[in-house]
């Protein structure tokens, strides 16, 4: 055991050396080639023809695939993938992912299927066209419905030489009860069910009405696009795609995952290889003379489109050479299939039976990393069943006050502390990142972008009118340009953008409670130029800031959509029938922010823009059941899209992070004519680390603020980039249970040294952090973390000063500068600041209305009582209707006597 | 005797004859009651009583009315309204809960019903609670107390209700015995809360909320003696324990409340609308009592007489906002 863990230690330096030189050199740690485990397979792909009972060769050509990683895949994972020697695809389609793909010819089919493929392996785990995933049922179903025009009975795949005689039958693979909903059958059917993970049989069928897996959402632009790819081969023979891998995270009925084997699978279209006497097949299945001829000729065409060509969705294509063909005999033999590996991940410790998970509950920023650490947490005995429940940060701190869990990552200390001692200790060092997909004139894509706070506010604060309604009609942002790629401020820092899409006047934002926000309004509200601009002041161009937004006090934990106009221009029955019936401010429609981080992550990998301005009816021109609806994915070659992600999220998924502005110099000019004197840095592990250099302790909090207004003026942070964020792991010192306690010190001490070795191996740190290490100038708050450590194992109350004194080598000074957020560091009696206690408020006394719980029982054992009740009362209540009747009565009474005694006066 | 013989005070008429004082005496009083009738009938009119007579009568007769209106409005017709009221905030709550937005906790916006409670034993069937504890909601049905969770999270729940007027919800729970059932539905389910005891000022609290645990406290107000059912003039809380596992609540939620949310004060941000609702029913009496003489005296109050009524019934709702919120 020693040796290994020796050899493991020697190998993690060394991929820690070579990855953090690589990163400080590049920006982003590498992986070294050899690790992931690239995969060249070979294959000869062959179609042929049968005439006159001899077979000759039509087609030959040596195919070979590349696969860049086939080992430690996660879920949602791009891979490259490119093949040569294939025959070039004809009939282009826009969206390769989709079902469109069928009516391409000759492309090269990847699909990701479960099993392997190799006759050694038990029957099983073999995989087949029925164990390979596709989302719509045309791509698994073919009836001689689509022959149509020629209506002719021997589709190509009937006259398929390499096809089992049952295969080649009028009837194939259909479910043996047809269901009521597939109505009768055509003369040809070709069914191909889906076999899911547990055996569950899908049969499709037409229109799916044999039933389909629930993952099989059909071709929807709301969602990620199906990962099956209809690859297109240029004419010399080449092609690259990046395949999108799945595990069971994202489709549970593949299946795929560290446990249960996957293939990717290629298969080279090469056409039918026809066999149209079909020796040794039942007469039945044998065509009659006079459909011989047209049913050969149908078989062996080679392609209507010329390669390259644009297919034009008429259905002019070639069936015969079709990507719908896919699972046809001569086609599937020419296959070729890598292995795939998948990396551990938490769902792991469900099936271990690693025992009770504990619990941390808190920031998205570690959930790359918490996704790596947990696996090693509960498959090593040393260690516990760690899980990592994401909830945003002022909700975690709400529920740690509130006595409901026991630890919460967050970034940001509790106001006022906490009624028991805590312990901030540093975890990881990440930050935020602004992604955008956009493409440029050309349609490629754009890989740098420049921004400043002020960009960033503008477009937060719903500045720009978006649609020219609004631009046209609301006077308040009628000087505003339409959208972001307009305003003069980003033509300077990032010229040749353009975008007429209503996504390019917002940001995709996160609309829960977050310490994201927290740091992204802090950094818009350092500068001195968006300040003012928020403030009413207008920019250097005449742009103003929304009126609604105007003043705003920053930074914020959550970001308030407030503005209020509504174009009621658009909101006609014929242009938007769902804002027309329920008309409401638009421009909050366009923003549609979410409440995950990891939601705007997934809608930045797929380029899917949430602005719900689309009317969905399901009923073409009826209002019944319409609802609004998201954009849905942009076009590849016109995307424009902004998001706030994190930094590990956009490293994962291969997003693109903006460069932000971090110091100006009096050398700036506000109108941008040139950009001297302003500096913009790009989320690396060496700004990151600028940035985390200029964190002092603050010894009431508790914590190392990042500090925005410091990082624009520091000389020293020149090069810092300002989204930087340290994640505290954040956890009582006194009144926990002595195992939660030792395993909380545990995740401290694992967090403090071995988590910090970057990898994408079980336990390691993956990119998008960086590393918490003595390298790294962090050396304070590694010692910090490991004196926090032994303060929570002990459990004494004690609060760890933030900077060692002299004589302290345990840390157990508790009354040192008061550090934790509750001074005295051990103390036995209710801390007084704590929930209300029992006298009264204002005459009320139902007891502490505000936080439950006794007066936390952390410290001693809770009071048997809280005392008597002070109830108040009320003259007023016991009096009114009393009062009322006395005053009823007496002027009942009154009036009349009066009016007698007057009357009777009178009379005498 | 005549008239005139009347109008001259002096010597009786002599008697005609002697058979007529043997009259029976009945038919004589009641000729004497007949014609003195008669003489007042015919007698000229007393000249008008001095004005401030009249106005004193008149202001007497009007504080009568208006103590009996509001007398019979605060103990029945604004229960019509808590009815009308609960009955708008049932369906709105359904609606919510269907499509689960129904406010889980946070910082809701006073009036919003938020759970559904029911003590058959305090007799109280389906009752909807609203957010806020101001007199001004508490006209609606049971109001939450802003600053504690909802039924059915961590922590100690207070709910208040009113005890006299507008449907008096919580009338009946000083009469709750340990164990009984309190039932709440809110958006995070069904939950359940055995009574644990009932108390009143200077009775010990009950013991504090154990962890994981939740507990509710119902308030209202009680009157003794004379006092009992219609003017309760010191309050009683009803303690009782969360049967099943306590959720937890979303963050966001206030941590003080105004004043006039405390248990038994008044709102007195009623005033304004009083006034203006005042102003309303001057000019509307006004212009009732204009049109009788233009227009016709049936015409004129059968048109004003509704919207009158209408105004009295909106004036007699804000008057009851400037008392106590638990009455």
């Amino acid at each position: 055991m020693k040796l290994t863990k020796r050899w493991a230690a020697i190998t993690a330096t060394a991929v820690a050396v070579g990855a953090a030189a690589t990163g400080v050199a590049s920006g982003t740690p590498g992986r070294s080639h050899a690790d992931l485990k690239p995969v060249t397979v070979k294959h000869t792909a062959v179609r042929t023809v049968t005439k006159d009972g001899t077979t000759s060769v039509v087609d030959k050509r040596k195919v070979s695939l590349h696969v860049a990683q086939t080992v430690g895949l996660r879920d949602r994972q791009e891979v490259d993938v490119s093949w040569s020697g294939a025959h070039p695809t004809g009939g282009l389609v826009g969206n390769i992912n989709s079902s469109l793909g069928l009516q391409e010819e000759y492309p090269m089919v990847l699909l990701e299927c479960r099993g392997l493929d190799s006759k050694r392996a038990p029957k099983a785990d073999r995989l087949s066209p029925q164990t390979c995933w596709t989302n719509a049922t045309t791509e698994r179903f073919q009836s001689d419905s689509n022959y149509a025009s020629n209506d002719q009975a021997y589709p190509p795949w009937r006259l398929d030489k390499y096809a089992s005689a049952a295969q080649r039958s009028a009837l194939y693979g259909a479910p043996t009860t047809r269901p009521e909903e597939c109505f009768g059958a055509a003369p040809e059917e070709y069914w191909v069910p889906f076999i899911a993970l547990g055996g569950t049989k899908y049969y499709g069928g037409p229109n799916g009405c044999a039933g389909t897996a629930p993952e099989a959402t059909g071709d929807s632009n709301q969602a990620m696009p199906s990962n099956e790819t209809y690859g297109i081969t240029q004419t010399n023979g080449q092609g690259s795609t990046k395949f999108d891998m799945w595990t069971a995270d994202t489709n549970t009925s593949l299946g795929c995952s560290a446990r249960v084997v996957c293939s990717l699978v290629a298969v080279p279209i090469m056409g039918i290889s026809c066999d149209p006497a079909a020796e040794g097949l039942p007469d039945d299945d044998k065509p009659p003379a006079p459909d011989i001829e047209q049913a050969t000729a149908e078989c062996v065409k080679k392609g209507h489109f010329a390669p390259g060509e644009v297919g034009d969705g008429n259905g002019h294509e070639d069936a015969t050479v079709s990507g719908a063909l896919w699972w046809a005999a001569s086609n599937w033999r020419n296959r070729l299939s890598v292995p795939l590996s998948f990396a551990q991940t938490p769902s792991v410790c469900d099936v271990v039976g690693a025992g009770a998970a504990v619990p941390v509950y808190g920031s998205e920023l570690m959930t790359q990393a918490t996704q790596q650490w947990s696996p090693k947490f509960c498959l090593t005995k040393s260690l516990f069943n760690f899980k990592h429940v994401q909830v945003g940060e002022p909700q975690a701190r709400t529920q740690l006050m509130s006595g409901s869990i026991d630890a919460a990552f967050t970034s940001q200390p509790q106001a006022g502390g906490f009624p028991f001692p805590t312990v901030n200790a540093p975890t990881a060092v990440s930050g935020f990142a602004i992604t955008f997909d956009i493409d440029d004139a050309h349609g490629d894509p754009v890989t740098k972008l420049q921004l400043d706070p002020r960009l960033l506010a503008k477009l937060m604060t719903e500045s720009y009118p978006a649609i020219s309604e609004i631009q046209n009609k609301d006077k308040a942002l009628a000087k505003n340009p339409l959208n972001i790629t307009r305003d003069p401020e980003f033509e300077a820092l990032n010229p040749g953008v353009t975008t007429d899409s209503q996504v390019g006047a917002t940001i995709l934002n996160l609309s829960s409670q977050s310490d994201v926000m927290y740091a992204l309004t802090s950094y818009i509200n350092a500068d001195p130029e968006a300040r003012a601009w928020l403030d009413g002041k207008p920019d250097p161009w005449g742009m103003v800031v929304n009126k609604a937004y105007k003043r705003i006090q920053l930074p914020v934990n959550t970001w308030p959509l407030l503005d209020t106009y509504i174009p009621s221009d658009i909101y006609q029955p014929g242009l938007n029938d769902c804002l027309y019936n329920t008309p409401v401010p638009y421009l909050p429609l366009v923003a549609a922010p979410v409440q995950r981080l990891s939601q705007i992550a997934l809608a930045m990998q797929f380029a899917i823009a949430n602005s719900q301005t689309v009317c969905y009816q399901p009923l073409q021109g009826q209002s019944s059941g319409e609802r609004l609806v998201a954009i849905g994915r942009q076009q590849l070659g016109s995307r424009f899209m902004l998001g706030v992600t994190t930094i590990p999220d956009a490293e994962r998924y291969r997003l693109s992070m903006a460069s932000l502005e971090a110091q100006t110099t009096s050398a700036a000019k506000s109108d941008f004519s040139s950009l001297a004197g302003r500096t913009f840095v790009r989320p690396t592990m060496a700004s990151m680390r600028a940035a985390a250099d200029t964190a002092k302790p603050d010894m009431t909090t508790g914590t190392w603020p990042v500090d925005s207004k410091r990082l624009r003026k520091a000389p020293s942070a020149k090069g810092a980039y300002p989204g930087t964020m340290i994640v505290y792991t954040t956890v009582a010192t006194k009144g926990l249970a002595s195992s939660a306690a030792t395993d909380y010190s545990k995740l401290l001490d694992f967090a403090a040294g071995p988590g910090q070795t970057q990898g994408f191996d079980p336990g390691n740190l993956p990119p998008g952090y960086l590393p918490m290490t003595k390298s790294n100038g962090l050396g304070r708050l590694v010692a910090y973390t490991t004196r926090a450590a032994s303060a929570v194992r002990a459990q004494r109350g004690d609060v760890p000063s933030l900077v060692p004194s002299k004589a302290d080598n345990q840390g157990n000074d508790g009354n040192n500068g008061g550090t934790g957020p509750d001074g005295t560091g051990s103390s036995s009696s209710p801390p007084s600041s704590a929930a209300p206690t029992v006298p009264a408020v204002d005459g009320a006394a139902t007891p502490g209305p505000s936080d439950p719980a006794s007066p936390p029982a952390v410290a001693s054992p809770a009071p048997a009582s809280l005392g008597n009740t002070v109830a108040s009362s009320s003259k007023l209540a016991g009096v009114a209707l009393p009062i009322l009747l006395a005053l009823a009565l007496l002027s009942g009474l009154l009036a009349p006597a009066i009016t007698r005694y007057v009357r009777q006066r009178r009379r005498t | 005797m005549t008239a005139t013989d009347l109008a001259k005070p002096g010597r009786p008429a002599p008697a005609r004859s002697g058979a007529r004082r043997a009259e029976p005496a009945a038919a004589s009083r009641l000729a004497r009651v007949r014609t003195r009738f008669a003489a007042a009938r015919e007698a000229p009119p007393l000249p008008p009583a001095s004005p401030g007579v009249s106005l004193t009568v008149s202001v007497l007769f009007m504080l009568s009315v208006t103590a009996v209106w509001l007398l019979i409005y605060g103990v029945f017709l604004s229960g019509i309204q808590e009815r009308s009221a609960q009955h708008r905030l049932y369906s709105q709550l359904r609606f919510s809960l269907a499509q689960e937005v129904a406010p889980l906790g946070g910082a809701i916006k006073p009036g919003t019903p938020l759970a559904v409670i029911s003590m058959p034993a305090a007799g109280l069937n389906r009752a909807v609670v609203v957010e806020g504890t101001t007199s001004t909601v508490l006209r609606d049905g049971p109001g939450h107390q802003q600053n504690t969770p909802l039924p059915g999270q961590l922590g100690w729940s207070v709910l208040m209700g009113r005890s006299v007027s507008f449907g008096a919800p919580f009338k009946d729970i000083g009469s709750l015995h340990p164990g009984d059932i309190i039932t709440a539905t809110t958006q995070q389910g069904t939950f359940h809360y055995s009574v644990i005891n009932v108390r009143h000022n200077g009775d010990p609290l009950p013991p504090p909320v154990p962890d994981g645990g939740g507990r509710l406290t119902l308030v209202s107000s009680q009157g003794s003696g004379w006092r009992a059912g219609w003017a309760p003039s010191h309050e009683v809380f009803v303690d009782a324990a969360l049967k099943e596992k306590a959720l937890l609540a979303p963050a966001g939620r206030p941590t003080v409340i105004a004043p006039s949310a405390t248990a038994m004060h008044s709102d007195t941000s009623g005033l304004e609308s009083l006034v203006l609702w005042l102003q309303a029913l001057l000019i509307v009496g006004g212009a009732t009592v204009w049109a009788s003489s233009r227009w016709g005296l049936w015409q004129a109050w059968l048109a004003g007489a509704p919207v009158i009524l209408a105004l009295v019934w909106v004036v007699s709702s804000n008057v009851f906002r400037l008392l106590p919120n638990l009455m």
